[in-house]
């Protein structure tokens, strides 16, 4: 049986920290990124999707949200969509997935939200069990999972779990302490377990995979990253040959924006257009990035004049989404800049104030805002030289 | 610079030449008449230095005589840096001519003449003609003195140049100026003194709103929430209320309850029917025997009586017997009391009697004392007498005495006083001799004598003559009248006295004296004697106590006749009768006593005997009255039924109460679950049944009304909407924050702005304000001067308060901007550059102190600065103290 598995869709994940607009186009990506997965599947020629818990980012979701979830699904007529509670949309009595359940579901949906094997496939005669360890609370301190070891099915039968948690203690990845044994797949005769909870992709065991959330929503980049590619944005083809054999577990990129951390220390006004460079050169398609740039370092005011219209201007509005702290890069005005804005008077004298101000470490705030003062001074001087 | 001389030819109103020299290095006052040309001259003056002589600029062209056009010249004479400088210029349009000659004998003619001019006054060349720059501004035409100093763009750079050779470059140029400008105008958009504005504050007011929303939405959530479980729990116990529910077996229970319910009751009131005929039998019978039994005691009890009242027969002779002699002992003992009760009555007149003899004794004791006592008083009566008499025959009483001692005392004072005055003779006469000497006719008696002679003296010497000795003594007659008056009191004196001298008259006086005390003392003993008696009523004095014993006397005899007495017994025989007297009546009380015991001893006993007497009849008659009525009731009742009959019913009705008996006890032991236990057992299952339906009911209702909020609820998300928010939230947080950073840039920006600005104004300003200060103390003590950046008065600061330029007087204003050009000419001069002060027509309306003021201001200036002051007022201007120069043109 060949199946996709996806787990952390959060549909209706909010992102306060960009702009509206940019919130609005992530927000929607998510729950796109269903019609995603299902062409997917269909591409790779599986049979079923398995969401291992987080369909959705709460509990209290609006009857739209939820309905258009299911349409996504519904037009897959030859993918069965095996859904299961995660802890962010946890089962309740007469919560999401009962609305879900009185919702009048396609037939290829369907809602696993007890535990207990469940025949979902007749695969040329071997027939295919889900072991399914939905969450009913946030926090369950014990392994959902281990009724699996006991759960009897038909000998010669697939057992597929699917579970949400982390394989490791409190304090990993996962959000909650949810606790799941990663030899399970070995102690309950599983061929396969499907993990959610970890937003990042990752192989536990042969038979363990954490499939990570198919359309990035964090600017976290995997231990020991090479690129400035953040976690997510892939599901996982899995193929099970039998009871006995190992799956064959493929990666395949699900998600519509990517998203990048880059940081940069720059410490001289020419290295803001290698940066440029940098930037444009992350993909083809700037329009589906976005980025978390942290520059550091220290920039005359032309050059920081530079950056402004470089960077977050020109390279931002090509981008997706930007978030920049500017926190980490100070301003480090030269006699030339202060020259330009001039060489004498009292607007001179001012900008040599807001200087030693700016210098001043004793009164971080007040040098933070020196800073901002002179740089404004700066710019409102050039503005009075092209007016005039 | 220093203007030495001017001259004018045919300019203007002037024909023919004008000159004024003489100019000095300090003030000078230039004097001429209205009309006659003060302001031509200084337009003459600006002239010869601004306008070239081959102007043909019509401002030039009007240089000429007005009727006469003939061709106006100016010859101006000046000092700079030590040289003597002569412009000469001829303005006559293009043959117009300049010269400029120089002490140094250097000659510059036309254009060389203009240009050295311009390099020697720094002033430029216009298309106009010279633009004078600063000179403009020191050279006050007329009228223009109290307005504004006016720098035009040349004279500010002028000033500028001199401010900053001093202080510094200090400007941020024109550009400088527009930065506070536009930071403020941002900072204008962002917030105002209140608080936030416009989109600032749009931002704010969004936050708040939806930070609002959100906490109804997370109220919402709660509730949703609470709700979500209390549906859950609804349904959970629902099930279990029906689960743990078996109606079949609850009916069938309640059913057999009630059963054995209705059983028992049948049975109970079976028990309670025989319970009531067993009871009623049992009472019948015991009605029959107590009626039997009572018959029986009445038989009794009626024996009982009559048995009584035969006991009581012997009990009532006794007790008349007792009450009888009780009586008589009675009558007895009262007798004798009577008896010893007279005998006593008569004992006690014989004991008045006593008394009365008692007071006979008595008076008769006291008669007794007052003989005596009257006897005495007779006695020192008659001694008492005779002593008036005795003293009456003494005349010498101790007054007479003090008189005879007065004038005898007068007598020898008068003598004494004429032997004061008296002649002394002393005579020592052999004795043989003396019976020959007479003196006055009286010989001389002592061989040795004195004699103090007043009167006319004959000493006869017998046989040998006579010496006349006549003292001549003044007031003889008063001397000796004096002494004659004294002998004649003296024996006047002594004759009262009937003494012959004054030692007799003393012991006589003395003798008189004790007659009288003596007199005294009988007749305080004779008082002594009768002192009265207030007890008796007796008052003092000898004739009172006669009185009193008069009337003893009286009693005394009455007395003796009422007592039957011939004569008064002894004391001693009437104690003796009074002792006797006692005894006897001592033993008679005894007796009464004795005897009144015995009889109230008797009354008790006779009184108790009547008593019982009494009780005895009472209880007597209640028995018979009891016998009585006891013997009615019984021939009553036995006429109704009679005994045998009684016992007979008795019997009877025995057997029918223990059948009744019996036939309940049987009852009785028929066991069934007492009716209370049957009843409990069905309300509890009634209860349960009910408690089980209310459950369900109330679950169920429950369940619809939480569904039906759960679900209106849910379509909703409340969750994402909360989501939604709380991420607009931070992000209009995240930009109320950027708008807060970018006041605070703002402010700080424009603060260092505007601090820097000010002090630059304050140090480019200072140079001016500093030269214009001493001359503003002498004019307006207390007062600074604001200037702006432009040099121009702007205010003034009087006590704190600015007051607008614009706002001061006419007066003040002209005042202040003179102060100001004086202050420019120094800083000029200061530079090495020329300066000169010209004022036309200034001061006109400065009163009478401050144009003194001044005056003091313009020759203090005048000390560094040449200035000429052009004036019609040449009265007023001679009290400024400086050169007056007449001008004395032909108009």
């Amino acid at each position: 049986m060949r199946f996709l598995h996806t787990s952390d869709l959060q549909i209706g994940k909010v992102f306060g920290n960009f702009s509206a607009e940019e919130s609005s186009a992530l927000q929607d990506a998510r729950q796109a990124s269903i019609r995603a997965l299902g062409q997917v599947a269909i591409k790779a020629q599986a049979s079923a999707v398995f969401i291992a818990g987080d369909i959705f980012e709460k509990q209290q979701m609006s009857q739209q949200a939820l309905a258009r979830a299911i349409e996504n699904m519904r037009p897959f007529t030859s993918l069965k969509w095996h859904l299961m509670p995660g802890n962010h949309d946890r089962y309740q009595e007469n919560g999401l997935w009962d609305r879900l359940a009185r919702m009048q579901l396609p037939e290829n949906v369907m809602l696993h939200t007890r535990p207990g094997a469940v025949q979902i496939a007749d695969d040329d005669g071997k027939r295919v069990f889900l072991l399914p360890a939905p969450l009913k609370f946030t926090s369950n301190p014990d392994d959902l999972t281990s009724y699996m070891d006991t759960e009897a099915t038909p000998e010669g039968a697939i057992r597929l779990g699917i579970a949400h948690g982390s394989v490791q203690g409190f304090g990993s990845e996962g959000e909650a302490n949810n606790y799941i044994s990663p030899t399970r797949p070995e102690s309950a005769g599983l061929s396969y377990l499907a993990m959610g909870d970890w937003h990042r992709q990752i192989r536990i065991g042969d038979r363990c995979w954490y499939s990570g959330t198919p359309e990035p929503d964090q600017f976290k980049l995997p231990p020991n990253a090479v690129t400035s590619r953040c976690n997510g944005g892939s599901a996982l083809i899995v193929d099970v040959m039998g009871s006995n054999s190992a799956p064959s577990v493929t990666s395949v990129p699900t998600g519509h924006y990517r998203w990048h951390l880059v940081e940069k220390t720059l410490t001289e006004d020419y290295q803001v257009d290698t940066l440029e460079s940098e930037l444009r050169s992350l993909g083809a398609d700037l329009s589906r990035m976005a980025l978390d740039l942290r520059a550091r370092g220290a920039l005359s005011l032309a050059g920081r004049r530079n950056f402004e219209e470089k960077i977050l201007h020109h390279v931002g509005a090509a981008l997706r989404a930007l978030r920049f702290d500017e926190g980490g890069l100070v301003l480090n005005p030269t006699d030339q800049d202060l020259d330009e804005i001039d060489r004498s008077g009292f607007v001179r004298v001012a900008a040599d104030r807001l200087k030693a101000i700016a210098a001043d470490s004793a009164d971080s705030n007040r040098a933070q805002v020196a800073t901002q003062a002179l740089k404004r001074l700066y710019l409102e001087h050039l503005r009075q030289e092209v007016l005039s | 610079m220093k203007i030495r001389s001017i001259e004018l030819t045919n300019f203007r109103k002037f024909v023919g030449t004008i000159k004024v020299e003489n100019i000095g290095d300090k003030v000078s006052v230039l004097v001429g008449r209205n009309e006659l040309g003060k302001s031509t001259l200084l337009e003459a003056i600006n002239a010869a230095i601004f306008e070239k002589a081959k102007s043909a600029a019509a401002h030039v062209k009007a240089y000429r005589h007005f009727v006469n056009g003939t061709i106006p010249e100016v010859k101006l004479s000046f000092d700079v840096d030590g040289k003597s400088w002569t412009i000469h210029k001829k303005f006559a349009g293009q043959s117009g001519k300049s010269i400029l000659k120089c002490s140094d004998n250097r000659l510059f003619e036309d254009d060389a003449a203009e240009d050295e001019l311009q390099k020697l006054l720094g002033f430029k060349s216009g298309s106009r003609g010279g633009e004078p720059g600063i000179w403009g501004t020191l050279w006050v035409r007329q009228g223009e003195s109290f307005g504004q100093e006016g720098l035009d763009e040349q004279a500010q750079q002028t000033m500028q140049q001199c401010i900053e050779a001093q202080v510094g470059l200090v400007t941020g140029g024109s550009r400088g100026q527009k930065i506070p400008k536009a930071v403020k105008a941002a900072l204008n958009e962002l917030q105002t003194g209140r608080g936030p504005r416009g989109k600032y504050k749009e931002t704010i007011d969004r936050l708040q709103g939806l930070v609002k929303e959100k906490s109804e939405l997370e109220e919402k959530r709660v509730l949703l929430a609470k709700e979500l479980e209390l549906l859950e729990r609804s349904n959970r116990d629902l099930k279990t209320e029906k689960t743990d529910w078996d109606e079949a077996a609850h009916q069938n229970e309640l059913s057999s309850e009630r059963a054995n319910k209705t059983l028992a009751a049948t049975l109970a009131s079976e028990i309670a029917a025989a319970a009531t005929a067993a009871k009623s039998a049992q009472e019948r019978i015991t009605n029959a025997m107590k009626a039997l039994q009572e018959r029986r005691q009445n038989v009794g009890s009626l024996q009982k009586f009559k048995q009584q009242l035969a006991d009581l027969e012997p009990q009532t002779l006794e007790l008349n017997t007792g009450q009888k002699t009780a009586n008589d002992l009675l009558d007895a003992g009262e007798i004798a009391l009577a008896a010893l009760r007279d005998f006593a009555s008569k004992m006690s007149s014989k004991g008045r009697n006593l008394d009365r003899t008692r007071t006979l004794v008595s008076i008769n004791k006291e008669i007794v004392e007052i003989n005596s006592v009257l006897e005495k008083a007779t006695r020192l009566e008659s001694e008492a007498d005779k002593l008036p008499e005795a003293i009456g025959a003494i005349a010498a009483t101790d007054s007479l005495v003090a008189q005879i001692e007065k004038a005898g005392i007068a007598l020898v004072t008068a003598e004494a006083a004429m032997n004061a005055v008296a002649t002394a003779v002393s005579f020592n006469i052999q004795a043989e001799a003396l019976p020959h000497l007479y003196i006055n006719g009286t010989p001389l008696s002592n061989p040795t004598q004195a004699l103090s002679l007043i009167e006319k003296t004959n000493i006869v010497i017998r046989e040998i003559g006579t010496i006349t000795i006549e003292p001549k003594v003044k007031d003889r007659v008063e001397f000796f009248k004096r002494k004659q008056d004294a002998e004649a009191a003296l024996e006047s004196a002594l004759t009262n006295a009937g003494a012959k001298d004054l030692a007799t008259a003393r012991e006589a006086a003395a003798q008189r004296n004790q007659h009288t005390r003596q007199l005294e003392h009988i007749q305080k003993e004779i008082a002594g004697l009768t002192p009265g008696d207030p007890t008796k009523k007796l008052k003092p004095g000898l004739d009172h106590i006669k009185s009193y014993g008069g009337e003893l006397r009286g009693q005394l005899k009455n007395m003796l006749a009422e007592l039957g007495f011939e004569k008064v017994p002894t004391e001693e025989a009437l104690d003796r009768q009074i002792e006797q007297y006692h005894k006897e009546t001592d033993r008679l009380n005894l007796e009464i006593s004795k005897a009144g015991g015995s009889v109230a001893g008797l009354k008790v006993a006779s009184a108790d005997a009547d008593k019982k007497a009494q009780d005895h009849q009472v209880r007597l008659a209640v028995l018979t009255s009891s016998v009585a009525s006891k013997e009615a009731d019984l021939n009553a009742s036995k006429g109704m039924v009679s005994d045998d009959q009684l016992e007979a019913n008795i019997r009877q009705l025995g057997i029918e109460a223990a059948s009744r008996r019996q036939d309940f006890e049987e009852k009785e032991k028929v066991q069934t679950e007492p009716m209370e236990a049957i009843d409990a057992k069905i309300r509890r299952l009634e209860g349960a049944e009910k408690n089980h339906r209310d459950a369900i009911n109330r679950l169920e209702t429950s369940i619809a009304r939480s569904s039906a909020l759960v679900e209106a609820q849910e379509g909703a998300g409340i969750e994402e909407m909360l989501l939604a928010r709380d991420a607009e939230i931070e992000r209009l947080g995240n930009t109320v924050a950027e708008f807060e950073k970018e006041a605070a840039v703002l402010g700080l920006l424009l603060e260092t702005l505007e601090q820097a600005e000010s002090e630059a104004k304050t140090r480019y300003l200072a140079p001016i304000v500093n030269r214009v200060q001493p001359y503003l103390k002498m004019l307006l003590p207390d007062t600074d001067i604001i200037l702006d950046e432009n040099l121009q008065i702007s205010a003034l600061t009087r006590a704190g308060q600015n007051e607008d330029f614009s706002l001061l007087s006419g007066g003040t204003r002209e005042q202040l901007a003179i102060l100001t050009r004086l202050a420019f000419a120094e800083l000029l001069l200061g530079q090495g550059r020329p300066a000169t002060v010209i004022l036309d027509d200034a001061l006109a309306f400065s009163d009478d102190e401050r144009i003194e003021s001044m005056f003091d201001v313009l020759m203090r200036a005048g000390e560094q600065v040449q200035i000429i002051v052009l004036t019609c007022r040449k009265k007023l201007f001679s009290r400024l103290g400086a050169a007056q120069i007449l001008i004395d043109g032909a108009a």
